[in-house]
């Protein structure tokens, strides 16, 4: 089993993976957390060039993205899934469709396009988007990376997590991410019980 | 104009770019000269990235490449001939369609898709490919070590995979014997550069 988690900065991605990853865990599965950018060495180092970097032209930025994503996909989802591994993943090829995609302007379609190829067609069995009040979200959010300065930046991605939604009913849950961590994490266990 | 200069390490593209660029300027244009992957801050930091050769996969690889490529087009290539100024670049798009298209067999219809996307579209007027003949030095077996016959055959790859483009691309693409001497591989250049230089003036004067 596949799962992603998605939202804007402060919807409480990372919190909710790790609790996802407990709770199967406690239920005797075996499960690989990872996150992107990120999760590779090379992942890493963009992480850092895509968050705290200088400004960089959308289709760069997608680019990167994508190849964090790649790599990401051939050394650590892709054989963790072969070897039987439920695997989650804080955030994945749908923030790729929200920034460069909706908030940027490169098309949904487009992107999907490009990023479909460099992840060899793996889409998660099941993503959740954590929806949530842009302002208690800012609250929630440690420090603020490139990607979302502002306030009107994470309404937009905020938009985009919707839309995305509305785009591809079949895999994306909705969660309202307002709720306390440990019920929104058993929302998120139930909605998981007809995977495999 | 923008003119892309492509081949093998060796194949001495930076001198033709460099003898080009002179030619130009010497005609009273503006000439602005980059290289990829690098040639922009970005692109510097995934140059790093891919020198560092941490042992990535070939679409890691294809999709940095294409990211470079994306952040010299917005930065220096499109803002270039906008502002009328000629543009020569060392290696661009036919570098990725020969290294991880053909040389490491990823799917040529796809890297093309992906890297025309990446660079919305904008292609070079003319490409000069610094073919190294076969029995070239560089390129011959011999009594080599392994390593050394593992690039060797590498490179004889490529250059295989540069001549199937220059036979897909025949308009874009002008293949150049670079065992030939540098002025008359110069000289082969500038006449090419002049008929199009020649073209585009009649364009505009038509227009």
């Amino acid at each position: 089993m596949f799962v992603t988690f998605e939202g804007i900065g402060g919807a409480g991605k990372t919190t909710q993976a790790e609790l996802l990853k407990e709770a199967l865990e406690a239920e005797g599965g075996d499960v690989l957390l990872t996150r992107e950018p990120g999760g590779t060495p090379l992942g890493e180092r963009l992480r850092e060039l895509l968050l705290y970097g200088d400004e960089i032209s959308p289709w760069t930025e997608a680019g990167l993205f994508m190849a964090a994503r790649a790599e990401l996909v051939h050394g650590v989802i892709a054989p963790a899934l072969e070897r039987g591994m439920d695997v989650v993943c804080d955030r994945y090829v749908d923030s790729s469709l929200a920034y460069q995609g909706i908030a940027r302007g490169l098309g949904v379609e487009r992107i999907l396009d490009l990023n479909l190829p460099a992840i060899r067609g793996l889409l998660p069995d099941r993503t959740f988007f954590l929806a949530i009040d842009v302002e208690v979200a800012q609250d929630r959010r440690e420090k603020s990376d490139r990607i979302e300065r502002s306030d009107r930046d994470a309404m937009i991605l905020d938009r985009a997590y919707r839309e995305l939604a509305q785009l591809f009913p079949r895999r994306i849950v909705t969660v309202e991410a307002g709720k306390p961590a440990r019920e929104v994490a058993g929302l998120i266990r139930e909605q998981l019980r007809d995977l495999p | 104009m923008f003119v892309t200069f492509e081949g093998i390490d060796g194949a001495g593209k930076s001198t033709q770019v460099g003898l080009l660029k002179a030619f130009l300027e010497a005609q009273g244009r503006t000439v602005v000269v980059s290289r990829e992957p690098g040639g922009t801050e970005a692109g510097e930091r995934i140059r790093e990235l891919l020198l560092d050769g941490c042992d990535i996969s070939p679409r890691t690889e294809a999709s940095l490449f294409a990211a470079a490529r994306a952040e010299l087009v917005e930065a220096v290539v499109r803002p270039a001939l906008a502002s009328g100024s000629d543009v020569i670049v060392d290696r661009y798009l036919d570098s990725s369609l020969a290294y991880q298209g053909i040389a490491r067999g990823l799917d040529f219809d796809l890297l093309y898709a992906w890297n025309l996307d990446m660079v919305d579209g904008i292609l070079p007027d003319k490409t000069f490919l610094l073919a190294l003949p076969a029995e070239d030095a560089s390129l011959r077996l011999g009594p080599r070590d392994r390593l050394e016959r593992e690039s060797v055959v590498f490179r004889r790859k490529v250059e295989e995979a540069y001549r199937e483009l220059a036979r897909r691309f025949a308009g874009r693409i002008v293949e150049l014997d670079a065992s030939a001497g540098k002025e008359e591989i110069a000289a082969l250049v500038r006449e090419n550069v002049r008929q199009l230089l020649g073209s585009t003036a009649a364009r505009v004067a038509c227009s």
